[in-house]
């Protein structure tokens, strides 16, 4: 029995090795998915930004009640069907490309075709705030833009907006990709705000998190303003 | 007979037993040939895709290496294009040839600029690099400009760029540093790459051994630009209580909480308080405690579009506004509607001119007519009492620059133009086909000094480019 019990426990580290193997081949060469996956659709169940966006517009128009709490319940499919039905589109309560059209909303990140210099800068600097600032209060995010816009004032720096953001190291969001995610609508609102002139630094040209900064060159820059977790210099 | 049993029954269970152990062995050697031939499989299967991804990867980073390699070698033509012509204009005497060979320098220390671009900049050596070459290119463009009005290089300015012209030779001396890992067979990325020594190549510029001259021109990097001081402000500094004060009666709030100082071209003091749910901010003056900037953030949602009346109304809540902000004689100029809010780009007006340097935009929410944001800094920055000059042209002279005809009459009005100066010019608004345009004609020259093209953009709203 001993020697029986001997093999199966053999054969059961053998099996749990193949497993792991496979386990592990499989993890390491599944192909890799970007951080976000875009929504095609909003349906009950779907929540964030996007939806918050549909709750808001159904409630100034009138067609739902109550609060916009981003979460895309019964009362927000009625309020999308109700919509569907006054404007001639399927009443299914999906909002798909048709519904959001005629809300009009963006589902997806690049699908506005609007084209000129402006609008693409406004893309590329609201994903910036998005992947750089989207938790601080919203000057925070206006000011993370204008540092942006403020490089490219510089001469120290590139002259393109594109320049500035892609210079090598000078944002973490463009490291780690969160650069490539949708941006929620505040941040598209301080881009332009940045964009239309606002400065809360009038002037600055870094910032960074005192808890999390490591750079000795940067920290050594005098601060000359605080707002949120940033410090500006 | 017991025994005799015995020694019968043995052989048979002996049998039964030894094949029952066979059938064992013969199943444990399957399967530790299947197993063993799962994991050849498996370990093939991963050995396949690991040495895929080695590929890709590998791959990847010659892309990446390529894009530096480009870089480096565009730096080094920018850098020798510049140095070279920089010196030949030492020796030339004819305006049009200086001014062609200038334009050369402006392109070399263009190409120069988006190559070092590609670098990070995270140390003094690299930005200062940036910094002078953006300039080199900037003055150089400039004098260019002053040259098509008939001017001739002086002296002076032509002793400037001989001066930078060891601005160049430093680029050289860097590039030769990063030369030597080039040359090495060192690739940029990866562990001990090339791009490890960029840091210390261009150390030299952090304290340069050559005389890098003051650039005050007419340009956006002029030295001119950088530490001025806000002409629009004045009186004594301000208490943080002063300064609750004043926002309690600008916005007729409570709470309003301290936020410390800013300390950049504009010394502020920062407040902020809710409204209607959301955060306002608030920056004051230092000195004065005029409103330099208020904005209001909202929570995640787009605002619906406006109706057409609501134009109309924004302007009126945007005037409003503003003179009780203490912003008096003001003019709507412009104004664009993006995502259910407008911006109203307000001038002040003297004696019929319109000053586009002092500059106040509000920001409207269409919905409602409620102000959720104001920008003064060009106010804090350029406003101030001026003399201006009288123009030396009518209008109807100043219109026969024009080379379509002008949809409006002109109107005089002060410009800012590239960052340093402002100039009396006539505005008219021209119409070609569906574009428009605004065309800026000097009042003293009669000459076009500037055009913008408005620019119609769903997410930005109308603008002037």
């Amino acid at each position: 029995m001993k020697a029986k019990t001997g093999i199966f426990k053999t054969l059961a580290v053998c099996a749990l090795v193949v497993c792991v193997l496979a386990a592990l081949t499989c993890a390491v060469f599944a192909p890799e998915r970007d951080g976000v996956a875009e929504a095609a659709v909003l349906k009950q169940g779907s929540t964030g930004a996007l939806v918050k966006t549909l709750q808001t517009k159904l409630i100034n128009w009138g067609y739902m009640t109550g609060k916009a709490d981003g979460i895309f319940g019964s009362k927000t499919k009625a309020g999308v069907i109700k919509f569907q039905k006054r404007n001639g589109l399927t009443a299914d309560g999906i909002v798909g490309t048709k519904t959001a059209q005629a809300l009009g909303m963006s589902l997806g990140g690049s699908s506005n075709s609007g084209g000129g210099s402006s609008s693409t800068d406004l893309n590329l600097l609201s994903r910036v705030v998005y992947g750089e600032a989207r938790g601080e209060p919203y000057t925070g995010q206006v000011a993370v833009a204008a540092v942006v816009l403020n490089r490219v004032k510089s001469s120290s720096f590139p002259n393109t907006v594109a320049g500035v953001v892609y210079q090598a190291g000078a944002f973490d969001c463009v490291s780690d990709g969160q650069i490539n995610m949708s941006p929620s609508q505040s941040c598209i609102n301080a881009a332009r705000d940045a964009l239309n002139g606002w400065d809360p630094t009038y002037g600055c040209l870094y910032y960074y998190n005192p808890r999390t900064a490591t750079n000795k060159w940067m920290l050594s820059r005098t601060i000359k303003l605080k707002i949120g977790n940033h410090s500006f210099c | 007979m017991a025994k005799k049993n015995n020694v019968c029954v043995e052989p048979q269970e002996e049998k039964k037993k030894k094949r029952g152990s066979k059938a064992v062995k013969a199943t444990i050697i399957t399967l530790a040939f299947g197993l063993l031939a799962s994991t050849v499989a498996g370990l093939s299967v991963a050995l396949y895709y690991s040495n895929r991804t080695l590929q890709t990867h590998e791959s990847y980073q010659r892309q990446m290496d390529a894009v530096y390699f480009k870089a480096y070698y565009d730096l080094i033509d920018g850098a020798n294009d510049m140095g070279v012509t920089l010196r030949k204009i030492g020796v030339s005497n004819t305006p049009s040839m200086q001014q062609s060979m200038l334009y050369e320098v402006w392109s070399a220390a263009e190409l120069a600029e988006n190559s070092l671009g590609v670098f990070e900049a995270a140390s003094d050596g690299l930005v200062k690099a940036q910094k002078f070459v953006n300039q080199l290119g900037d003055y150089a463009h400039a004098l260019a400009l002053r040259i098509s009005d008939g001017e001739a290089l002086t002296e002076e300015e032509k002793a400037t760029l001989a001066k930078l012209g060891d601005v160049a030779q430093a680029y050289l001396r860097a590039l030769e540093r990063l030369k030597e890992s080039v040359d090495e067979g060192k690739l940029f990325v990866g562990e001990g790459g090339a791009l490890d020594g960029v840091e210390d190549a261009f150390s030299e510029f952090a304290e340069p051994s050559f005389a890098y001259p003051e650039m005050i021109y007419d340009g956006p990097f002029s030295d001119a630009l950088e530490n001025r001081a806000p002409k629009g402000l004045g009186g004594e500094e301000i208490s943080e209580e002063r300064g609750k004060e004043l926002v309690a009666k600008m916005f007729e709030c409570s709470d309003i909480a301290y936020l410390g100082e800013g300390e950049g071209d504009i010394p502020t003091l920062n407040f902020s308080f809710e409204e209607e749910g959301a955060n306002a901010f608030v920056q004051l003056a230092k000195r004065g405690g005029a409103l330099v900037s208020y904005n209001r953030g909202y929570a995640d949602d787009a605002l619906p579009s406006a109706t057409e009346e609501a134009g109309a109304s924004c302007q009126r809540a945007a005037l409003e506004f503003a003179s009780k902000m203490g912003f008096e004689d003001m003019q709507v100029v412009w104004s664009s509607s993006a995502d259910g809010e407008c911006v109203i780009n307000l001038a002040p007006v003297r004696d019929g001119v319109i000053l586009y340097p002092d500059l106040v935009k509000i920001k409207v929410r269409e919905n409602g007519s409620v102000v959720t944001g104001a920008d003064a800094s060009h106010y804090a920055l350029n406003h101030a009492e001026r003399t201006l000059p009288a123009p030396a042209l009518s209008e109807a002279e100043a219109a026969k620059a024009l080379s379509v005809p002008a949809d409006s009459e002109g109107k005089l009005s002060l410009i800012p133009l590239r960052g340093t100066r402002e100039y009396l010019a006539y505005e008219f608004e021209c119409h070609v086909g569906d574009a428009t345009y605004y065309v800026y004609v000097d009042a003293a020259t009669g000459k076009e000094i500037n055009i913008l093209y408005v620019l119609d953009d769903s997410r930005m709203g109308a603008r002037t480019v």
